[in-house]
């Protein structure tokens, strides 16, 4: 039903709005609204449509906490290794 | 003209019994009689009616959801309260006790520097937009 409806709009969310929607969901709304604060509108809407997809399989969350983590840890050693 | 008993008419009283009509007891089968096909046929329009109703109702709360997080002019801060509004609910349906401390690392680094966190975020939502338009361009080629 999402879907149909993110194809009538001409808008549909790709794998990573799916995925930052599950991390948010995850994270809970007190970090979430911190996060949010820093993200554009346009940003903000993909996730949006990514967690109407999202909601269907819940169980998504972790995958994606696991993956938030990883690439954040990556980031950092990244930064650390400049 | 009337009773003359000189010209020899007679009255006779007798008493008869009325003859009772024993109706036929052959009743047609249910399936056959025209009130049960009616009601029958009430009852089935009646159901189908209550399941379309409820289809219709659904299809319609997960379109206005949708509509409400979506339509153009909606503010980022009511998307964001839909979503908030219902992470607590999908993580209880999904977390477990191996899944916590994930949960309780991934919350730190959010905590810690959410700008950080947005940004991560942000590339996973371009890379999706990357991708897009590299495939419009590839089917133009």
């Amino acid at each position: 039903m999402s879907d149909a409806f993110s194809t009538a709009l001409g808008v549909s969310a790709g794998p990573g709005a799916q995925r930052a929607a599950a991390v948010l969901l995850g994270l809970g709304p007190e970090v979430a609204t911190q996060i949010f604060k820093s993200l554009d509108e346009s940003t903000v809407r993909q996730i949006a449509l990514g967690r109407a997809a999202c909601a269907k399989a819940p169980a998504a969350i972790p995958a994606a906490l696991s993956s938030f983590v990883k690439d954040h840890d990556w980031a950092r050693r990244r930064g650390r290794g400049r | 003209m009337g009773f003359e008993a000189q010209r020899g008419d007679v009255l006779e009283i007798s008493s008869a019994a009325f003859a009772k009509v024993e109706e036929a007891d052959v009743k047609a089968p249910i399936w056959e009689r025209p009130e049960y096909w009616r009601l029958g046929k009430l009852l089935g329009w009646g159901a189908l009616g209550v399941v379309g109703l409820l289809f219709l109702v659904r299809l319609f709360r997960r379109t206005s959801s949708a509509i409400a997080l979506l339509q153009p002019g909606t503010r980022v801060g009511d998307v964001d309260m839909a979503l908030m509004n219902q992470s607590g609910e999908n993580w209880k349906l999904v977390s477990g006790d191996n899944s916590a401390a994930l949960r309780e690392r991934a919350r730190e680094l959010g905590k810690t520097d959410p700008g950080k966190a947005a940004h991560l975020l942000k590339a996973w939502v371009n890379a999706d937009s990357e991708a897009t338009r590299e495939g419009k361009e590839n089917a133009h080629v």
